[in-house]
């Protein structure tokens, strides 16, 4: 494990409030939902509410909707944060809005069936970003058959250099917990792990936590989460799994379903409150900003705008970098708007930013070293880049990679290891 | 095996190591000053052979690059490669010979083993031994010949017959350190040493500033760049033998060798910092690291003995490298073993 201090370089400013972003004048959505397209419903000119569905994909359940209301001034393609240019509807920002401002009526979600549930997760659009974005409807209607399942919920970022799932988890426990327990009851969970940063949470009194899961158990635990990596499932099962074993003397158990903090978030949203995804919770922070910030953001809304608003840099940029310095991506284009899946946004300054030129691998052995699972990063990329012979098991090993990207952070050659055991074990 | 259509992108924008391109600075950076003291000392010869010895690698480096038709010809290790050869040579070496000789054992390592970490042969100690093989009359006229470090106290004779300069601080650092450290261990070390370790005025110029050589060794492990595992094995078991089997035997007794005149005797710090662990050339694991710098410190106390020899680790080095596939297929069968235990618990 390694200290987080070493990781982040720049100072991580507190943040005290979640602040408003500013409205967008155009809100650019994408027609490409987990990677399948959606079917735009609306024609160019057409005027559409806040929230409403404006492209679906009926096959695969997945709903895009609008997070302005407004007119629908283009079909183009536009460039994503994800690298990719996608297919965008236009909405330039007009008339009254559905849900913000306005409050709303919480339902009691008790007594409505799981397949509805599941049916207004997947109209909502809520994602699952543990890991790689999935939709969390589909991750819970493989889970139906099974008898009995676990959950985990994470409470902070898997990257130490987002801080939104910790701050949202700080400021909106409750809410949370709840997302969490429907969760919990939808896929008849007997227990429910809660990792929690070691230092920054405050836990709920048991009364609460009586009421809101019932006969489910709950276990808060942990986590120094000062280390990295501690966020990854295999990380979060070795927590649950010493916690269970070491602390409490009891069998260890399998998790079922993981979700982060936003995730339990957005069903609590989408569920208890009605109200589809349309807008992120949003860290933006790196060297070149004076202050750290937590903003409340409509899906759609240019970077730039979001750059503009927290007050413009203090040092000259050197890139732009959407969900996190670990795994995240640098943008092409400023204009690039705000996605489902986005968290953060990080600049760093020109001064701070690493030398990212690569080199063939010179076999220093460091990623063997520090691989938490004890694989041989080098091997297995030369092997799928390079045509290298590689035994079975070797290959086989990718399996275990947990995509936690240290060998990346320890190659002096900058190659792209965890993105290629990803691919191969894609491949597999 | 399905195909998938991922775009790989770079990540992350955060690292614990330096780049090549920036530990080739730095390595760079650290062995500046000495290239200054030598031009201080006026030690001109030895910075025309360091200038030769950098141009020859680069062109080398260059040309290979040319014909296999890589996109970039320029390659910054080809820099410290031809720096670090040009350091180890004898400033009475011919100019000529030794451009030939560089031009053309670079190219055989290049050619024959393969570019830069690809070569399991350290291209620098290639190119010393052939540099030694072809002109070994030039290595063996050197300050540090075998009647100095066979007798009683070398430092001190060597002080007395005026072939080492005695710095004014010297005696004031000796008194400090035998009082307030050797003297809790029982030892006492007599004045000169830090003269020595200043500038041994070889003509080879690795072998010369000791100290200089130490404070770059200390720059490198706290960026990391060099890993422990190597160099501290290496000293460990280079310096366990000379302390426990002295050359002086006359003077001394079994375990009482001067292990720190023989670390700044032949350059042995220069090359174990430096060279030793040259990428493509020593095992991956912490176990095969440290088995080839224990195996490392023991060649070379066979073969410079306490700093006899100023090729004997350069023949150590190719030694090394040649056991070092041994290892690691040693490495691989125990990887192997525990592999399998992963992939069965996995599943």
């Amino acid at each position: 494990m390694i200290a987080v201090a070493n990781l982040i370089r720049y100072e991580q400013k507190h943040i005290d409030f979640l602040e408003s972003a500013y409205l967008p004048h155009i809100a650019t959505i994408s027609l490409m939902q987990d990677d399948v397209y959606c079917e735009p419903e609306v024609s160019l000119g057409d005027y559409v509410q806040e929230g409403q569905v404006i492209a679906k994909n009926s096959a695969k359940n997945a709903y895009i909707h609008s997070s302005i209301p407004g007119k629908i001034i283009a079909f183009q393609k536009e460039f994503m944060p994800n690298g990719k240019k996608e297919k965008a509807v236009l909405i330039q920002l007009e008339g009254a809005f559905t849900y913000l401002g306005k409050t709303r009526q919480n339902t009691q979600w008790l007594g409505i069936p799981t397949s509805q549930r599941i049916k207004s997760l997947y109209k909502a659009s809520v994602l699952n970003t543990f890991d790689a974005p999935q939709m969390l409807a589909s991750q819970i209607e493989k889970l139906q058959n099974k008898k009995t399942n676990t959950l985990a919920l994470r409470l902070f970022n898997a990257d130490p250099s987002i801080a939104s799932d910790l701050f949202i988890s700080q400021q909106y426990t409750e809410e949370i917990l709840e997302g969490a327990s429907l969760l919990a009851d939808s896929i008849n969970a007997k227990s429910v792990f809660v990792l929690y940063a070691d230092a920054n949470f405050i836990a709920p009194n048991d009364i609460l936590i009586k009421k809101l899961f019932r006969h489910i158990d709950v276990y808060f635990i942990p986590v120094k989460t000062q280390y990295y990596p501690q966020g990854t499932l295999h990380d979060i099962s070795e927590n649950v799994e010493h916690y269970m074993t070491k602390e409490l003397k009891k069998n260890t158990v399998k998790i079922s379903l993981a979700i982060d903090a936003i995730a339990a978030f957005d069903t609590y949203r989408a569920i208890v409150q009605n109200i589809p995804l349309i807008e992120r919770i949003i860290h933006v922070s790196g060297n070149a900003f004076a202050r750290d910030t937590i903003l409340k953001v409509k899906i759609g809304t240019p970077i730039q705008t979001i750059l503009e608003e927290v007050g413009g840099f203090i040092q000259k940029p050197a890139k732009i970098i959407v969900n996190g310095l670990i795994k995240g991506r640098a943008i092409s284009n400023i204009q690039s708007p705000i996605m489902s899946d986005t968290k953060s946004i990080t600049v760093l300054s020109t001064k701070n930013f690493p030398d990212q030129t690569q080199s063939p691998c010179i076999r220093c052995g460091r990623c063997h070293q520090i691989c938490p699972v004890l694989i041989q990063p080098e091997k297995i990329f030369q092997h799928r880049i390079l045509h290298f012979p590689l035994s079975d098991d070797a290959i086989k090993s990718s399996k275990l990679c947990t995509e936690c990207a240290l060998c990346n952070m320890v190659c002096p050659s900058r190659l792209p290891l965890y993105q290629t055991i990803s691919l191969l074990k894609e491949e597999l | 095996m399905k195909k998938t259509h991922r775009i790989i992108t770079i990540s992350p924008f955060t690292y614990l190591t330096p780049s090549i391109k920036n530990i080739s600075f730095i390595i760079l950076a650290v062995l500046l000053p000495q290239v200054l003291m030598l031009f201080f000392t006026k030690s001109y010869k030895s910075l025309i052979l360091i200038a030769i010895a950098i141009f020859t690698s680069m062109l080398t480096e260059v040309l290979f690059n040319v014909f296999r038709k890589q996109k970039s010809l320029f390659d910054l290790q080809a820099l410290v490669q031809g720096l670090l050869i040009g350091m180890l040579i004898p400033s009475t070496y011919p100019i000529l010979p030794f451009m030939c000789i560089l031009i053309c054992s670079l190219s055989l390592v290049k050619y024959f083993f393969g570019g830069f970490s690809f070569s399991w042969i350290n291209p620098i100690a290639f190119t010393l031994v052939i540099t030694y093989l072809l002109g070994f009359n030039f290595f063996n006229i050197d300050l540090l010949v075998l009647d100095y470090i066979t007798v009683k106290e070398p430092i001190s004779q060597l002080l007395a017959e005026g072939k080492l300069a005695a710095l004014s601080i010297d005696t004031r650092i000796i008194d400090f350190l035998n009082t307030k450290l050797f003297s809790y261990i029982g030892a006492e070390i007599s004045p000169g040493y830090i003269s020595y370790m200043w500038d041994t005025f070889s003509i080879i110029p690795a072998l010369r500033f000791g100290i200089l050589t130490l404070l770059a060794s200390i720059i490198l492990f706290s960026l990391d760049i060099i890993r422990y595992y190597i160099p501290i094995s290496f000293i460990l078991s280079y310096g366990f033998c000379v302390a426990l089997f002295p050359q002086n035997l006359q003077y001394s007794i079994f375990g009482q060798g001067d292990i720190i005149f023989a670390f700044f005797s032949s350059g042995i710090l220069f090359s174990v910092f430096f060279i030793l662990d040259w990428p493509g050339t020593s095992p991956l694991n912490p176990l095969g690291k440290i088995l080839y710098g224990l195996l490392s410190g023991i060649i070379a106390f066979i073969l410079v003995g306490s700093g006899q020899s100023t090729i004997g680790l350069m023949f150590t080095i190719l030694l090394i490298n040649i056991l070092s596939p041994l290892l690691q297929l040693f490495e691989e069968s125990l990887y192997k073993r525990k592999l399998k235990s992963l992939i069965l618990n996995k599943e």
